[in-house]
């Protein structure tokens, strides 16, 4: 990791930038009252950011490799402070485990260039959603728990394919690309 | 803001709406499945932390305090042929707000006292027990 001399500089206020926008995006997230009464149906704001991440710097001169460390950095700096000050404690385990398992997921699809910004969501949403719902089987020794599985696959592809397009808009913006570029400018 | 022109530029691409419709279609199917085999239960199964330790029959109307994993407490309602928790001492209270359930398979869930409530039919029971 190197974060020193100007372009170090530049880099840590992209992250900590980012970390704030995912942030809000959370509390916004806890405002909303959006569960149906089902455990795990969240919105998945938050996961525009991880979005973003990957496929802002597509073009930039970002490596692959340093595109996912950012992607995980902000995830996990998002994660803490999100769960630490609107969530409990309990809710720390499963977003860590649905947010690494699908920044892999996403990592892994913005490799291929046929899959957009929108498809890679809807793929993240999805196994933020299966993820959690094993951590929650193995943490209450109920294997039944699959029954669950239909519900929470149908709200990940929906909330998934809504934060996609939000990116999607986002991403095609010429203004939002030039202020990304604009921190790895030399 | 979402005119024509600058939604033409958004890109949508072929494989992302694949992707979405697959995922919708699998869905589809898993509901489907579910669905077929879902009937109607006759017990309340409880279990903490993976132990059952307790069931009830699903058309007697009764009310259960439930001791559960780390000192936490749930009240378990049954009543006109539907289980519902009606109270947890949890501060998010996520198994209060579940809809109440009544057909086989069916389970509301308590993560911080583990505490599952699934609902199970006579049939499946005797098959467990040819079974072993």
């Amino acid at each position: 990791m190197q974060l020193q001399g100007k372009g170090g500089v530049r880099h840590l206020a992209m992250l900590s930038m980012m970390s704030a926008v995912a942030i809000i995006c959370g509390y916004i997230e806890v405002l909303i009252p959006f569960s149906f009464g089902i455990p795990g149906v969240k919105l998945g704001l938050c996961n525009f950011v991880t979005v973003l991440i990957l496929y802002l710097a597509k073009d930039s001169r970002l490596s692959f490799c340093r595109r996912v460390l950012d992607a995980a950095i902000v995830l996990l700096i998002r994660i803490a402070i999100i769960s630490l000050l609107f969530t409990n404690v309990y809710a720390l385990l499963y977003s860590l485990a649905g947010g690494l398992f699908s920044l892999f997921v996403m990592a892994v699809c913005s490799r291929f260039s046929v899959i957009g910004a929108t498809g890679c969501s809807v793929l993240g949403g999805i196994s933020h959603n299966l993820a959690q719902l094993m951590i929650a089987a193995l943490i209450v020794n109920e294997l039944k728990l699959v029954y669950y599985l239909p519900v929470l696959l149908l709200s990940g592809t929906v909330t998934g394919f809504l934060t996609g397009i939000l990116s999607d808009l986002l991403i095609s913006r010429r203004g939002v690309r030039k202020i990304y570029d604009r921190f790895f400018e030399g | 803001m979402f005119g024509y022109d600058k939604m033409k530029k958004m890109k949508i691409k072929k494989a992302d709406l694949i992707i979405f419709i697959c995922a919708l279609a699998v869905f589809g199917l898993l509901w489907l499945f579910s669905s077929l085999f879902l009937k109607k239960g006759d017990t309340v199964i409880v279990t903490v932390n993976g132990e059952q330790t307790g069931s009830y029959p699903l058309n007697e109307d009764r009310t259960v305090n439930i001791k559960g994993y780390d000192g936490g407490e749930n009240t378990l309602l049954i009543s006109g042929g539907h289980a519902d928790i009606i109270h947890a001492d949890c501060p998010g209270e996520d198994c209060v707000y579940q809809k109440a359930v009544s057909a086989d398979g069916e389970t509301i869930v308590c993560l911080p006292h583990r505490v599952v409530i699934r609902i199970s039919s006579g049939e499946e029971n005797s098959i467990d027990a040819v079974a072993r």
